[in-house]
Protein backbone atom coordinates (compact mmCIF):
# COMPACT_ATOMS: atom_id res chain seq x y z
CA UNK A 1 0.00 0.00 0.00
CA UNK A 2 1.22 3.59 -0.86
CA UNK A 3 1.05 6.03 2.24
CA UNK A 4 -0.54 9.00 1.71
CA UNK A 5 1.45 12.12 -0.22
CA UNK A 6 1.54 13.86 3.99
CA UNK A 7 3.51 11.45 5.32
CA UNK A 8 6.14 10.61 2.45
CA UNK A 9 6.70 14.17 2.63
CA UNK A 10 7.31 14.21 6.11
CA UNK A 11 9.54 10.99 6.20
CA UNK A 12 11.72 12.68 3.54
CA UNK A 13 12.56 15.84 5.68
CA UNK A 14 13.49 13.16 8.50
CA UNK A 15 17.35 13.77 9.53
CA UNK A 16 17.10 13.16 13.11
CA UNK A 17 17.27 9.76 14.76
CA UNK A 18 17.26 9.09 18.60
CA UNK A 19 17.75 5.35 19.38
CA UNK A 20 16.36 4.30 22.57
CA UNK A 21 18.67 1.16 23.99
CA UNK A 22 17.58 -0.27 26.88
CA UNK A 23 19.56 -3.75 27.61
CA UNK A 24 22.03 -4.16 29.37
CA UNK A 25 25.00 -4.59 27.05
CA UNK A 26 26.79 -6.79 28.97
CA UNK A 27 23.88 -9.44 28.60
CA UNK A 28 23.17 -8.44 24.90
CA UNK A 29 25.21 -8.39 21.98
CA UNK A 30 22.82 -7.20 19.69
CA UNK A 31 23.31 -4.02 21.52
CA UNK A 32 26.30 -3.16 19.10
CA UNK A 33 23.76 -2.73 16.50
CA UNK A 34 22.79 0.36 17.90
CA UNK A 35 26.14 1.79 18.18
CA UNK A 36 26.56 0.88 14.48
CA UNK A 37 23.46 2.46 13.31
CA UNK A 38 23.94 5.48 15.50
CA UNK A 39 28.10 5.70 14.16
CA UNK A 40 26.91 5.24 10.53
CA UNK A 41 24.39 7.27 10.25
CA UNK A 42 26.02 10.46 11.67
CA UNK A 43 29.32 9.08 9.06
CA UNK A 44 26.06 9.61 6.00
CA UNK A 45 25.57 13.22 7.53
CA UNK A 46 22.85 12.35 9.51
CA UNK A 47 22.01 13.41 13.06
CA UNK A 48 21.76 10.11 15.38
CA UNK A 49 21.63 10.43 19.27
CA UNK A 50 21.65 7.22 21.68
CA UNK A 51 19.23 7.85 24.78
CA UNK A 52 20.31 4.69 27.13
CA UNK A 53 17.22 3.22 29.40
CA UNK A 54 16.46 0.45 31.66
CA UNK A 55 19.47 -1.43 31.78
CA UNK A 56 21.81 -0.17 29.08
CA UNK A 57 22.47 2.70 31.61
CA UNK A 58 24.57 -0.33 33.41
CA UNK A 59 27.05 0.45 30.73
CA UNK A 60 27.47 3.87 30.87
CA UNK A 61 29.50 3.70 34.09
CA UNK A 62 32.78 5.18 33.82
CA UNK A 63 34.37 1.31 35.31
CA UNK A 64 32.12 -0.43 33.11
CA UNK A 65 34.08 -2.56 30.56
CA UNK A 66 31.96 -1.00 27.64
CA UNK A 67 34.27 0.06 24.84
CA UNK A 68 31.05 0.66 22.30
CA UNK A 69 30.22 3.73 24.71
CA UNK A 70 33.85 5.07 25.33
CA UNK A 71 33.75 4.67 20.87
CA UNK A 72 30.79 6.10 20.72
CA UNK A 73 32.06 9.42 22.44
CA UNK A 74 34.85 9.36 20.38
CA UNK A 75 32.75 9.17 17.49
CA UNK A 76 31.09 12.23 18.84
CA UNK A 77 27.49 10.20 18.68
CA UNK A 78 25.58 12.15 21.43
CA UNK A 79 24.37 10.25 24.32
CA UNK A 80 22.01 10.49 27.34
CA UNK A 81 21.26 8.40 29.98
CA UNK A 82 17.52 8.24 31.55
CA UNK A 83 18.43 9.74 34.96
CA UNK A 84 15.18 7.58 36.12
CA UNK A 85 17.12 4.51 35.70
CA UNK A 86 20.21 6.03 37.07
CA UNK A 87 18.27 6.54 40.04
CA UNK A 88 16.80 3.07 40.17
CA UNK A 89 20.27 1.62 39.86
CA UNK A 90 21.76 3.63 42.62
CA UNK A 91 23.83 5.15 39.57
CA UNK A 92 25.48 8.67 40.33
CA UNK A 93 26.08 11.27 37.21
CA UNK A 94 29.11 11.79 38.78
CA UNK A 95 29.94 8.31 37.72
CA UNK A 96 28.94 8.45 34.10
CA UNK A 97 31.81 7.95 31.10
CA UNK A 98 32.78 11.61 30.32
CA UNK A 99 30.17 12.30 27.53
CA UNK A 100 27.51 10.71 28.58
CA UNK A 101 24.90 13.04 29.64
CA UNK A 102 21.81 12.30 32.50
CA UNK A 103 19.09 13.25 30.84
CA UNK A 104 14.66 13.11 31.28
CA UNK A 105 12.51 10.77 29.20
CA UNK A 106 11.30 14.06 28.43
CA UNK A 107 14.02 14.53 25.56
CA UNK A 108 12.24 11.07 24.06
CA UNK A 109 9.14 13.19 23.80
CA UNK A 110 10.60 16.28 22.46
CA UNK A 111 12.15 14.26 19.48
CA UNK A 112 8.76 12.47 18.33
CA UNK A 113 6.99 16.15 18.74
CA UNK A 114 9.73 17.58 16.52
CA UNK A 115 9.42 15.02 14.08
CA UNK A 116 12.42 12.80 14.48
CA UNK A 117 12.68 8.97 14.13
CA UNK A 118 12.49 7.06 17.02
CA UNK A 119 13.78 3.49 17.74
CA UNK A 120 13.00 1.41 20.09
CA UNK A 121 15.39 -1.27 21.04
CA UNK B 1 -2.22 29.26 17.63
CA UNK B 2 -0.17 26.41 18.40
CA UNK B 3 -0.41 23.27 16.88
CA UNK B 4 -1.80 19.96 19.08
CA UNK B 5 0.58 17.46 18.20
CA UNK B 6 -0.95 14.15 18.39
CA UNK B 7 1.85 10.88 18.82
CA UNK B 8 0.79 7.25 18.34
CA UNK B 9 2.12 4.02 20.18
CA UNK B 10 2.23 0.52 19.52
CA UNK B 11 2.77 -1.34 22.34
CA UNK B 12 3.18 -5.10 23.10
CA UNK B 13 4.83 -6.32 26.05
CA UNK B 14 2.38 -8.02 28.82
CA UNK B 15 2.41 -6.52 32.27
CA UNK B 16 4.11 -7.17 35.03
CA UNK B 17 7.41 -8.48 32.77
CA UNK B 18 9.30 -5.85 31.26
CA UNK B 19 10.40 -2.42 32.46
CA UNK B 20 9.20 -1.36 29.29
CA UNK B 21 5.86 -0.92 30.06
CA UNK B 22 6.86 1.70 33.07
CA UNK B 23 9.61 3.36 30.72
CA UNK B 24 6.60 3.85 27.76
CA UNK B 25 4.06 5.16 30.43
CA UNK B 26 6.45 7.38 31.48
CA UNK B 27 7.44 8.73 28.60
CA UNK B 28 3.49 9.36 27.58
CA UNK B 29 2.67 11.45 30.79
CA UNK B 30 5.92 13.59 29.50
CA UNK B 31 4.20 13.75 26.10
CA UNK B 32 0.80 14.66 28.04
CA UNK B 33 2.71 17.64 29.91
CA UNK B 34 4.12 18.79 26.17
CA UNK B 35 0.54 19.15 25.35
CA UNK B 36 0.41 16.26 23.07
CA UNK B 37 -2.93 14.19 22.56
CA UNK B 38 -1.82 10.22 22.90
CA UNK B 39 -2.57 7.08 20.67
CA UNK B 40 -2.26 3.52 21.93
CA UNK B 41 -2.60 0.74 20.11
CA UNK B 42 -1.50 -2.17 22.70
CA UNK B 43 -1.19 -5.29 20.28
CA UNK B 44 -0.66 -8.74 21.90
CA UNK B 45 0.00 -9.37 25.41
CA UNK B 46 0.01 -5.44 26.07
CA UNK B 47 -3.97 -5.89 26.00
CA UNK B 48 -4.20 -6.70 29.34
CA UNK B 49 -2.26 -3.59 30.33
CA UNK B 50 -5.52 -2.24 30.49
CA UNK B 51 -7.53 -5.09 32.78
CA UNK B 52 -9.88 -4.61 34.50
CA UNK B 53 -9.58 -7.49 37.09
CA UNK B 54 -5.53 -6.62 38.42
CA UNK B 55 -5.80 -6.90 42.25
CA UNK B 56 -2.98 -5.61 44.49
CA UNK B 57 -1.41 -8.21 46.21
CA UNK B 58 -0.04 -8.55 50.23
CA UNK B 59 3.72 -9.31 50.30
CA UNK B 60 4.67 -11.81 53.16
CA UNK B 61 8.50 -11.74 52.25
CA UNK B 62 8.27 -7.80 53.15
CA UNK B 63 5.82 -8.20 55.79
CA UNK B 64 3.76 -5.91 54.12
CA UNK B 65 -0.28 -5.52 53.79
CA UNK B 66 -2.19 -5.30 50.86
CA UNK B 67 -2.03 -2.19 51.87
CA UNK B 68 1.19 -1.53 53.00
CA UNK B 69 2.28 -3.23 49.72
CA UNK B 70 0.32 -0.73 47.63
CA UNK B 71 1.44 -3.26 44.64
CA UNK B 72 1.31 -0.88 41.59
CA UNK B 73 -1.26 -1.76 38.91
CA UNK B 74 -0.88 -0.91 35.22
CA UNK B 75 -4.41 -0.48 34.86
CA UNK B 76 -3.99 2.04 37.70
CA UNK B 77 -1.65 3.74 35.74
CA UNK B 78 -3.36 3.97 32.43
CA UNK B 79 -6.43 5.04 34.31
CA UNK B 80 -4.51 7.78 35.57
CA UNK B 81 -2.70 8.80 32.19
CA UNK B 82 -6.46 9.07 30.38
CA UNK B 83 -7.36 11.38 33.30
CA UNK B 84 -4.86 13.29 33.24
CA UNK B 85 -5.73 13.86 29.73
CA UNK B 86 -9.06 14.86 30.14
CA UNK B 87 -8.08 17.12 32.64
CA UNK B 88 -5.86 19.04 30.21
CA UNK B 89 -8.34 19.17 27.56
CA UNK B 90 -6.45 16.31 25.64
CA UNK B 91 -6.92 13.29 24.46
CA UNK B 92 -5.58 9.75 25.14
CA UNK B 93 -7.27 6.98 23.00
CA UNK B 94 -5.98 3.88 23.79
CA UNK B 95 -7.36 1.02 21.36
CA UNK B 96 -7.05 -2.98 22.69
CA UNK B 97 -6.23 -5.49 19.36
CA UNK B 98 -9.45 -7.06 19.30
CA UNK B 99 -8.19 -10.71 18.51
CA UNK B 100 -5.08 -10.63 21.22
CA UNK B 101 -8.12 -9.49 23.64
CA UNK B 102 -10.42 -12.70 22.62
CA UNK B 103 -7.10 -15.09 22.09
CA UNK B 104 -6.33 -14.23 25.84
CA UNK B 105 -9.95 -13.57 27.42
CA UNK B 106 -9.00 -10.08 28.34
CA UNK B 107 -12.63 -8.22 27.02
CA UNK B 108 -12.89 -6.53 30.90
CA UNK B 109 -10.86 -3.61 30.41
CA UNK B 110 -10.75 -0.26 32.19
CA UNK B 111 -13.21 2.48 31.31
CA UNK B 112 -12.12 4.57 28.25
CA UNK B 113 -10.49 1.09 26.29
CA UNK B 114 -12.04 0.69 23.07
CA UNK B 115 -11.34 -2.92 20.56
CA UNK B 116 -10.01 -2.34 17.41
CA UNK B 117 -7.59 -4.27 14.53
CA UNK B 118 -4.32 -3.33 12.91
CA UNK B 119 -5.80 -1.05 10.44
CA UNK B 120 -6.96 1.00 13.73
CA UNK B 121 -3.25 1.67 14.28
CA UNK B 122 -2.65 2.09 10.52
CA UNK B 123 -4.95 5.25 10.85
CA UNK B 124 -4.07 6.77 13.91
CA UNK B 125 -0.40 6.42 12.50
CA UNK B 126 -0.90 8.26 9.44
CA UNK B 127 -3.45 11.04 11.33
CA UNK B 128 -0.34 11.29 14.06
CA UNK B 129 2.86 13.69 13.65
CA UNK B 130 4.68 10.83 14.96
CA UNK B 131 5.10 6.98 15.83
CA UNK B 132 6.72 5.15 18.24
CA UNK B 133 6.66 0.92 18.23
CA UNK B 134 7.84 -0.39 21.27
CA UNK B 135 8.86 -4.18 20.17
CA UNK B 136 9.01 -7.08 22.72
CA UNK B 137 12.84 -8.00 22.76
Amino acid sequence: MTPPKRQQTEEAKVKDYMIVETRDMMETRDSEWTGALATKLNQAGECAAIFLAENAVLAARAMADAPMIKQLVEDNVPIFADTFALDERGIASCHLTEGVRPSNISRIADKLIDGSTVIWR
Amino acid sequence: METISTLTFALMDAPFEASRTTTVLRLIDSALDKGCNINVFAYEGAVYLPFALQEPHANAVHGHDVDEEDHPLPREWIAALIDKAEGKGLTLKWVNCGLCVDERGAHQAIAGVERGSPADFWKMSVGSNNTLVVGTN
